[in-house]
C-alpha cells in the first residue's frame, strides 16, 4: 500500500496563509456565483415541475411551444370532446375543457406593472387540473368576470386579494377564490371563465384544451394521445401535464444552469490557476522537505496523491466558503421572464440539497485541477537533488 | 534608474506562475466584458430608439390584438407623419429552437419608417431595389443578415413555417436581405406582408402594435395622450409608449437580471483581485532579500515600489488585454450563435473594452502597491536577515 | 579621519526589555584604514557596522563621514547617501539570484548618471580587480562561495565608494576562499586605498586589518594595533 505523507500535507497549508488564504476566497467566489445562478434556476424550476398529474394531457396547436402561443377552434374542440378514451366526472361529462391562457398587463402591488398569466378555463378544469385547490373562498361564477387567483400573487397585484377586485380592460374583477397548487405552476395564474376572457380579447378561438385521460382502461393515457394526434380534425400536439410544465421550466432552467456553469467554470479556471500558483511556490518553499519523505520512504504516488489533497483540501474549503457566501440568497423571492409564456413567474432562490451537493463537487475538481501541475511537479523531484539547499 | 533589468528576469524566471495569475485575470475580464455586454445590450435597445417614434399598443396586454382599421384614425392626429403596423407571428421555423422575430407589417410603411434612407432613415439598410421587390411581392418578405447567413437564405428562397398562433403552413419568399443600420433593429428578424397574414388567417383585421412616426418638435407627451383618451371607451384601450418606453418594458421583464449580473461581476472583479494579489504578494515574500539588498544598495523606495506595480500591471494588464482581445474575437468577430436567441445585438461594446481594460490595469496598481507597501514598511535590517 | 563616531548609543527592545547594544561608543577610522571588529555574539560589532553604514540610526551619539554628519537625515538622504560612500560586502554575499555577475554589479551603477558604455566599462574593470572576467555572464548559482564573494566585492568598489563594510566576509567559505578574499581586500586597500571595517569571528582574518578593535557588552574592549 502506498502510504500519504497526510498529517505533512495538511500542515503545510499554513506554510503561507495568505496564500492559501486567498486561493480559498478565489474559489469560494466562484462557487458562490455557481450556487446563486444553480439556485435561480432551481428556484424556477420547483415553481414548474411537480405540477400536475400524468393521466392530464394538455392538447396543444401543432407547432406551439406554450399553451400562450396556441389556438384551437370551437369545432375543434367539441370533436375532441366527444372522442373515446376521455375519463367522465361526478356529473357525468367528459373531463376535458377549452382553455385560454394569455399574458396581461396588471398593475403591480407596489408600483410598476407587470404580464401576468390569465387562464381562461370551463369549470371542468378544476377537476381535471385537480392540483389547484381552492383553498379560500369559492370557484367563479361561470358568465361573470370573477376570477380566482394563485396563492403566490397575493399581495404581489394591485387589489389581488380574496374580497377585492383586480382592474383588467378598465373592468373590475372581482377575486372570489385562492388557489393553491403547492408551489406549482397554478400559484401564479389568474383563472377566469373562458368565454369570457374571449370576448374580453376579443379573440374568436380557444388557446388549447386539457383533458384527462380514463386510466380505467390500461395505458390509458398513451392510447389518448395516439387518438388525438392522430384526429385528422385537429392538428394538435399533446403533452403529459407534469412533461408539459417541466419542459417549460426546462427551457429557462437549463439556460441559467448552462449560463451558471459557464460563468463559475470560467471564475474557477481562474480561481485553480491562482491555487496552483499557491502550491506551486508553497512546494519551492518546501523542496527539501519533499525531498525528505522520499528519502525516508515515500513513493511518488504518496506524494502525488498528498499534494492532490492538499489541493483537494483548498478547493473544498473554497466549496464551503462559496455556500456560505450564497446561502442568504435562500428564499428570496424574485421574479423573472418566462420566456415560454411571456409571463412574470414568481419564485424565490432554493439553495437546495442537489445545489449544494453540485458545488461541492464543483469545488473539488477546482482542487484536482489546480493541485495537477504541483504534485506531479513534487512526486517528480529526485530525493537526492530535493535535499540540496 | 530603475534596474528593469530584474522586472524582466522575475518574469522570465516565474514565467509559470505569471502565466497562470495572467490567465486568471483574461478569464475574469473576459466574464467582465461579456456580464457588463449582457447589461449594455439591454440598455442599448432603450437608448437606439428612435426619437421621435411611438408605439401604440393594447393596453390590455402587448398579446391582445388592435383593429388595424384604427390607423386612419391614428394618422390623424396632429404631427403624425407615417403610421407602421407590426404584427407578432410566432411560428416555428423546421424547429422549435430556431427562434428569431417574425413580424408581420406594411411593407411601404415600413421602408418610410425605417428604411428610407434618402430621407434619412437608416434603421433597416437595404437596396432600393429589394425593397421594391419586397413590396411588389405579397408573399414576400425580408430578413437580417445574422439570420439569412445562418439559415443560408439568399433572394428566391422559400422559407417555410408552421403557424401557431396563426394556424397552418406558411410559406415566404426571401425578397431582401437587410442589414441594421441602428441598435433599434437587430439582423435577425423577419419581415412580410400583413396582408397576407391577413387574408391566410381568416380576415380578421388585427394587429399586435402600431408604430407612429412624428414630425420634429411634436409634443410626444400630449400626442400619446390624446392617443389613449381617444380609445379610452372603446373596446380597444391603447397604451402609447415612446420607443425608448415601449423597448424599456422588454427590459424590465427581466426582473433583477442585470442586478444579479452585476452581483456576479463583482464577485468575478474581487476573485481577479485575489488571483493576482496571491502572485504578488508572493513575489514580495520572494524578494525580501532583494528588496533589502537593493534598499542596502542605496535604491530610492518609489524605485521599489515602481518593480512591484510594473509587475502588477504588466501581469495583469496582459491578462486584461487577452481577455477583452478573447471576448472581443468571441462576441464580435465569430459570434454565439445561443445568445442570439436572448439577445440579437449582443456586441461588446469599445466602452466595455476601454473598462476593462482599465479595471485590469487597476488591479495590477492595486495588487502590486500591497507587496511594494510590505516591503518598504520592512527595515532594511530585517530585510536583509535570512530566516 | 575618514569615520569619526562619537558616544554612539543603541538600544534594541526585546520581548519588552530594553536593550542597550552599544554604549556610548567612540571610533576612529583614518582613510586607508582596515579595521577588524571582533568580539563575542551580542556584543554590538554587527550594530556597529550597520550604523556606520546608514542601514540604521542610532539613539543618540555622532557618525560623522569624511566630515558629513549622518545621523538624523532621513532615509532616502541616507540611501543616497550610502549609494555614494559606502560598499558593503555580506557574509552571504546577497547576490540577486536572477542576474549574472556583470548584472549584478552594475546595479549599484544604475544610481549613478553614468551612460549604458560607461557602466560597462566600470563593470569590466571592476570584475578584472576581483579576477573574475571572465566569468561575467554566469549567474550565482554557476559561481562557487569564493567566486560569489568576489562578484559581492566588485560590486562594493564598483562605485569607487569612500569606504568598505563587510560583515563576516569570509564566515561562509572554505579555508583557501577565505584567504583569497582576505588577500584581494588587502590588495584593494593597497591599490586604491579603500577604508574596511570588518565585522569577523576569524582572527586570521583579523590578522589581515591593521588595528583590531575589541568590543564588550557594546563599549570598545581593548584598542591594539597591530603593525605589520
Amino acid at each position: 500500500m502506498t502510504r500519504i505523507p497526510l498529517r505533512y500535507n495538511l500542515r503545510s497549508l499554513t506554510v503561507r496563509l495568505s496564500g492559501t488564504l486567498l486561493s480559498v476566497v478565489s474559489i469560494g467566489l466562484s462557487v458562490g456565483v455557481l450556487v446563486l445562478v444553480l439556485s435561480l434556476a432551481r428556484g424556477f424550476e420547483l415553481s414548474l415541475v411537480d405540477t400536475g398529474s400524468p393521466e392530464n394531457l394538455v392538447v396543444l396547436r401543432r407547432g406551439a411551444t406554450s399553451e400562450g402561443e396556441s389556438g384551437m377552434q370551437r369545432e375543434e374542440f367539441r370533436a375532441l370532446r366527444a372522442l373515446p378514451g376521455i375519463a367522465v366526472g361526478a356529473d357525468g361529462a367528459p373531463l376535458a375543457s377549452a382553455e385560454l391562457y394569455a399574458a396581461m398587463n396588471l398593475d403591480k402591488a407596489g408600483g410598476g406593472s407587470a404580464n401576468f398569466p390569465l387562464r381562461g378555463v370551463m369549470l371542468a378544469s378544476f377537476a381535471i387540473r385537480d392540483s389547484a385547490r381552492i383553498v379560500e373562498g369559492r370557484r367563479f361564477t361561470p358568465g361573470t368576470r370573477e376570477v380566482v387567483v394563485g396563492r403566490a400573487l397575493l399581495g404581489r397585484i394591485a387589489g389581488c386579494r380574496l374580497g377585492s377586485a383586480l382592474e383588467l380592460q378598465g373592468q373590475p374583477w372581482p377575486v372570489v377564490g385562492v388557489i393553491d397548487s403547492g408551489g406549482g405552476a397554478y400559484d401564479s395564474e389568474i383563472w377566469c371563465d373562458v368565454e369570457i376572457f374571449m370576448q374580453e380579447l376579443d379573440r374568436p378561438v380557444y388557446g388549447l384544451a386539457s383533458a384527462r385521460a380514463d386510466t380505467t382502461r390500461p395505458d390509458g393515457a398513451e392510447r389518448l394521445i395516439a387518438t388525438l394526434e392522430a384526429d385528422p380534425r385537429l392538428q394538435v400536439k399533446v403533452q403529459r401535464e407534469p412533461d408539459y410544465f417541466a419542459k417549460q421550466a426546462g427551457l429557462l432552467g437549463d439556460t441559467l444552469r448552462f449560463v451558471a456553469y459557464v460563468i463559475a467554470g470560467v471564475m474557477a479556471v481562474g480561481a485553480a490557476f491562482g491555487t496552483s500558483v499557491t502550491l506551486l511556490a508553497s512546494l519551492a518553499r518546501r523542496t527539501h522537505e519533499v525531498g525528505t519523505l522520499l528519502a525516508i520512504g515515500f513513493r511518488p504516488l504518496g506524494v502525488l496523491v498528498g499534494f492532490l489533497i492538499e489541493a483537494v483540501t483548498l478547493g473544498l474549503a473554497g466549496g464551503v466558503l462559496g455556500v456560505l457566501i450564497a446561502l442568504p440568497v435562500n428564499g428570496i423571492a424574485t421574479g423573472t421572464m418566462n420566456w415560454g409564456t411571456f409571463t412574470e413567474q414568481a419564485f424565490a432562490f432554493r439553495v437546495t440539497g442537489d445545489v449544494v451537493a453540485a458545488a461541492i463537487t464543483f469545488s473539488t475538481l477546482v482542487g484536482v485541477i489546480s493541485g495537477l501541475v504541483p504534485a506531479w511537479k513534487a512526486s517528480r523531484l529526485p530525493p537526492a537533488a530535493a535535499l540540496r539547499r | 534608474m530603475t534596474p528593469w533589468r530584474l522586472f524582466f528576469a522575475h518574469l522570465r524566471n516565474a514565467w509559470l506562475r505569471v502565466l497562470l495569475t495572467s490567465a486568471g485575470v483574461a478569464l475574469a475580464v473576459f466574464l467582465l466584458t461579456m456580464l457588463r455586454t449582457v447589461i449594455t445590450t439591454l440598455d442599448g435597445a432603450v437608448q437606439a430608439a428612435g426619437a421621435n417614434r411611438v408605439v401604440v399598443s393594447s393596453a390590455v396586454s402587448l398579446f391582445v390584438f388592435l383593429p388595424r382599421k384604427i390607423e386612419p384614425e391614428l394618422r390623424s392626429f396632429p404631427g403624425v407623419r407615417e403610421v407602421c403596423d407590426w404584427t407578432w407571428f410566432g411560428g416555428v421555423y423546421i424547429d422549435e429552437k430556431n427562434m428569431f422575430a417574425r413580424f408581420a407589417t406594411q411593407p411601404r410603411e415600413l421602408r418610410a419608417v425605417f428604411g428610407d434612407r434618402a430621407a434619412g432613415r437608416q434603421d433597416i439598410l437595404m437596396p432600393t431595389e429589394q425593397w421594391d421587390a419586397f413590396e411588389a411581392d405579397r408573399a414576400g418578405c425580408i430578413v437580417g443578415e445574422d439570420i439569412a447567413l445562418k439559415y443560408g437564405w439568399k433572394p428566391g428562397d422559400v422559407i417555410d413555417l408552421i403557424g401557431n398562433l396563426f394556424p397552418g403552413d406558411w410559406h415566404f419568399n426571401v425578397r431582401g436581405i437587410y442589414r441594421p443600420g441602428s441598435g433599434q433593429m437587430d439582423g435577425s428578424t423577419m419581415f412580410f406582408h400583413w396582408d397576407y397574414l391577413d387574408e391566410n388567417s381568416g380576415r380578421r383585421g388585427s394587429v399586435s402594435t402600431f408604430t407612429l412616426e412624428l414630425d420634429p418638435g411634436t409634443d410626444i407627451a400630449e400626442l400619446s395622450r390624446a392617443v389613449d383618451a381617444r380609445f379610452e371607451s372603446s373596446d380597444h384601450r391603447t397604451r402609447t409608449l415612446t420607443e425608448a418606453a415601449f423597448n424599456q418594458m422588454f427590459v424590465s421583464m427581466w426582473g433583477n437580471l442585470p442586478l444579479l449580473l452585476s452581483m456576479i461581476g463583482g464577485a468575478v472583479l474581487f476573485a481577479a483581485f485575489m488571483i493576482a494579489l496571491n502572485t504578488l504578494l508572493l513575489h514580495g515574500q520572494e524578494r525580501r532579500l532583494e528588496v533589502g539588498v537593493l534598499r542596502a544598495l542605496g535604491f530610492p523606495g518609489h524605485t521599489i515600489a515602481a518593480l512591484f506595480l510594473a509587475e502588477g500591471v504588466v501581469v495583469c494588464g496582459a491578462g486584461g488585454f487577452a481577455g477583452v482581445l478573447g471576448s472581443h474575437l468571441l462576441f464580435n468577430v465569430a459570434g454565439v450563435p445561443e445568445l442570439d436567441r436572448f439577445f440579437p445585438t449582443f456586441a461588446v461594446l469599445p466602452e466595455t473594452q476601454v473598462l476593462a481594460l482599465g479595471i485590469s490595469l487597476g488591479i495590477g496598481v492595486v495588487s502590486g502597491v500591497l507587496p511594494a507597501w510590505v516591503a518598504l514598511r520592512t527595515p532594511v535590517l530585517d530585510a536583509l536577515a535570512r530566516r | 579621519m575618514l569615520i569619526r563616531a562619537r558616544e554612539v548609543v543603541k538600544s534594541y527592545t526585546r520581548g519588552g526589555e530594553s536593550l542597550r547594544v552599544l554604549d556610548r561608543l567612540d571610533l576612529d577610522v583614518a582613510e586607508g584604514e582596515w579595521v577588524a571588529l571582533m568580539g563575542p555574539s551580542g556584543s554590538g560589532k554587527t550594530t556597529l557596522l550597520n550604523l556606520l553604514g546608514g542601514l540604521d540610526v542610532p539613539d543618540a551619539g555622532s557618525i560623522r563621514v569624511a566630515d558629513d554628519e549622518i545621523v538624523g537625515r532621513s532615509a532616502a538622504d541616507l540611501a543616497a547617501w550610502r549609494s555614494r560612500h559606502v560598499g558593503f560586502v555580506f557574509q552571504l554575499y546577497n547576490l540577486l539570484p536572477v542576474l549574472t555577475a556583470a548584472q549584478n554589479v552594475e546595479l549599484p551603477l544604475l544610481l549613478t548618471p553614468l551612460s549604458r558604455r560607461e557602466r560597462r566599462a566600470h563593470v569590466a574593470a571592476a570584475l578584472d580587480v576581483v579576477g573574475l572576467a571572465d566569468r561575467d555572464d554566469h549567474l550565482p548559482t554557476q559561481l562557487s562561495g569564493g567566486q560569489q564573494q568576489r562578484v559581492a566585492i566588485a560590486r562594493a568598489i564598483v562605485t569607487d565608494p569612500s569606504f568598505l563594510l563587510a560583515d563576516e566576509p569570509t564566515g561562509d567559505l572554505d579555508a583557501r576562499s577565505a584567504q583569497e578574499i582576505l588577500a584581494l581586500l588587502g590588495a584593494l586597500r593597497a591599490q586604491f586605498g579603500k577604508a574596511i571595517v570588518m565585522v569577523t569571528h576569524d582572527p586570521h582574518a583579523a590578522e589581515c586589518a591593521d588595528r583590531l578593535v575589541h568590543l564588550e557588552k557594546g563599549a570598545i574592549a581593548t584598542r591594539e594595533a597591530l603593525v605589520e
